[in-house]
């Protein structure tokens, strides 16, 4: 073990006592200019549970990730049965697919706020089909669900490339067994298909639910958290609250909250998921 | 049936591709082209907004820099993720199961929650606002995936083989030189790429704790020239390229060992 002492050094100082530090700095009022810090118990808490900006935030955090683990596994899926083929034009559409999970979700953000806006392209192709474009990013509700698609984008690339590859990986004669028993088309997603591809569903939800949960940088390239503070996640919250406004014992516990709630979901997940999974 | 289905295909594998169509196209567009039709292809392109984006932002800096820190961070992480992989596939006991466990929490941590303490920390041993600061977070921050990825793979080798090395009077860490590395290059190529992409893209933690003074990773700069008065959209366009270019390079080149590093933690 002790070749491994350097690393569990390096996590230790790095990873695990920040999040101590945090769970301490959360019951402080910790003030780094004048280098105070004073015990005040669970009050911060206390003001994140009164907060509205805060419980929106929560809210529109735990909307977009309940999202994006239903979309980019169900489009993910649809697209990876579409490209499991095996001439050279689907490896080519399959390496095409994949690559918005490599951008920068900045560039992503950027990318896509230039895409919804009002005059943007997506509104002219609407146009042109005799639809009224809307303000996506102006308006509150469709500031998150343009944030949300913006992830979403990224997440389905993902989803499908990971779905193709678990495809790939099924015995076609599983399925040859199955036809010559009369077995219909859905049956036989029903029965192989989706057991067998039950590990990606697991990475391809730990995945979205994790990006979701930490979402910022398609945050700020998008909206920056608005109209007003309609669009704004809890990492963006941690973010102003420690940085902008330097109370950095109210942002710990809004990333206490956070972890607990990452922990929970994540735990809570792979516990289900990894209930469907089969050997083959 | 089958022309219906590549067409379909090709549909939305164009749908995906547009956003990098827009960046890539606009990059060599005119400014009074990309504000009347943004979607158009550079017909006649210009190399206007490449050659601006490079005077008036500090993109070459910024490369450099994300250069710098990528490549240090991804070596630093295949050095000390493999060693501690194979100190845990090695042994049994308590610690090393407790480690292993404790290790896994780090991949569902998001950045945000740790920041500012990190920052406090790096501060406690004079590394803040420094390069090998950020590098070493990056560092500690990255390692539960590729240790992920070494034990996935590491169970095809079997412990035998390091022992029968040490029976023949080889130490520990000769043998993970020697013997273990060497076996180790499919997942080490896994790892290198998709931390490589993951850390080049990194917006946050370089904007906290690299500061401003000491240089910015591209994506900082990107982000820091958005709404800037003097960078129009070809030139911003020619930014987002340049911060593109170098994950698509990488992506096309070893998209192979992206895909199966992924999917090693899936099937366990």
């Amino acid at each position: 073990m002790a070749m491994g002492a350097p690393t569990t050094a390096l996590f230790a100082a790095l990873v695990v006592a920040p999040i101590g530090i945090t769970v301490h700095y959360s019951l402080n009022d910790v003030n780094f200019l004048r280098d105070e810090i004073s015990w005040v118990g669970f009050s911060n808490y206390a003001r994140l549970w009164e907060s509205g900006d805060f419980r929106h935030a929560l809210y529109v955090t735990l909307l977009i990730a309940a999202a994006s683990v239903v979309v980019p596994n169900a489009l993910g899926l649809l697209f990876a049965v579409l490209l499991d083929a095996g001439s050279r034009l689907y490896t080519t559409l399959r390496i095409i697919l994949f690559a918005p999970f490599v951008l920068s979700p900045l560039v992503v953000g950027l990318t896509f706020r230039w895409t919804l806006a009002n005059d943007g392209s997506l509104n002219n192709a609407l146009e042109a089909l005799g639809i009224p474009g809307p303000e996506w990013i102006a308006s509150p509700n469709l500031a998150v669900v343009s944030v949300g698609l913006a992830l979403a984008w990224q997440l389905i690339a993902f989803a499908a490339v990971i779905y193709v590859a678990a495809l790939r990986a099924i015995p076609t004669d599983l399925y040859e067994a199955a036809s010559i028993d009369g077995a219909s088309g859905y049956l036989r997603f029903r029965l192989i298909t989706w057991p067998l591809v039950a590990p990606a569903v697991t990475i391809t939800t730990l995945i979205s639910l994790i990006s979701a949960l930490k979402l910022y940088d398609h945050v700020v390239a998008l909206t920056g958290g608005g109209p007003g503070r309609s669009s704004e996640t809890v990492g963006l919250a941690i973010i102003r609250a420690g940085f902008t406004q330097n109370r950095a014992g109210l942002a710990s516990s809004m990333a206490v909250l956070l972890l607990v709630i990452t922990a929970l979901t994540t735990v809570i997940s792979l516990r289900v998921l990894r209930r469907r999974e089969v050997e083959l | 049936m089958r022309q219906f289905r590549a067409l379909l295909a090709i549909v939305v594998s164009a749908f995906f591709l547009f956003p990098l169509y827009l960046v890539i196209a606009n990059a060599f567009k005119t400014e009074p082209e990309i504000l009347r039709s943004p979607a158009k292809p550079p017909i006649g392109p210009t190399l206007d907004g490449m050659s601006g984006v490079l005077s008036v932002g500090d993109v070459t800096g910024g490369l450099v820099n994300s250069l710098l820190i990528t490549g240090s961070t991804i070596a630093l992480i295949m050095v000390v993720a493999s060693m501690l992989a194979f100190a845990l596939h090695m042994s049994d006991s308590w610690i090393s199961n407790a480690v292993g466990t404790v290790i896994l929490f780090g991949l569902i941590l998001p950045t945000p929650v740790i920041l500012i303490p990190v920052f406090r920390v790096l501060k406690y041993i004079g590394l803040q606002n420094s390069f090998p600061g950020l590098i070493l977070f990056l560092c500690a921050y990255y390692a539960p995936f590729a240790v992920l990825v070494y034990r996935g793979f590491m169970r095809s080798i079997p412990r035998e083989l390091a022992e029968a090395a040490s029976i023949d009077g080889a130490s520990l860490v000769s043998i993970y030189w020697s013997v273990i590395l060497p076996l180790l290059r499919p997942a080490t190529a896994s790892v290198l790429v998709i931390c490589g992409v993951w850390v080049w893209n990194e917006f946050l933690p370089p904007l906290v704790l690299l500061g401003p003074l000491q240089g910015n990773t591209v994506t900082v700069g990107l982000f820091r020239s958005v709404g800037q008065f003097d960078v129009n959209y070809g030139q911003l366009f020619s930014y987002m390229l340049f911060v593109s270019i170098p994950v698509l390079v990488f992506y096309l080149l070893l998209q192979r060992y992206f895909v199966r590093g992924l999917t090693a933690g899936a099937t366990k």
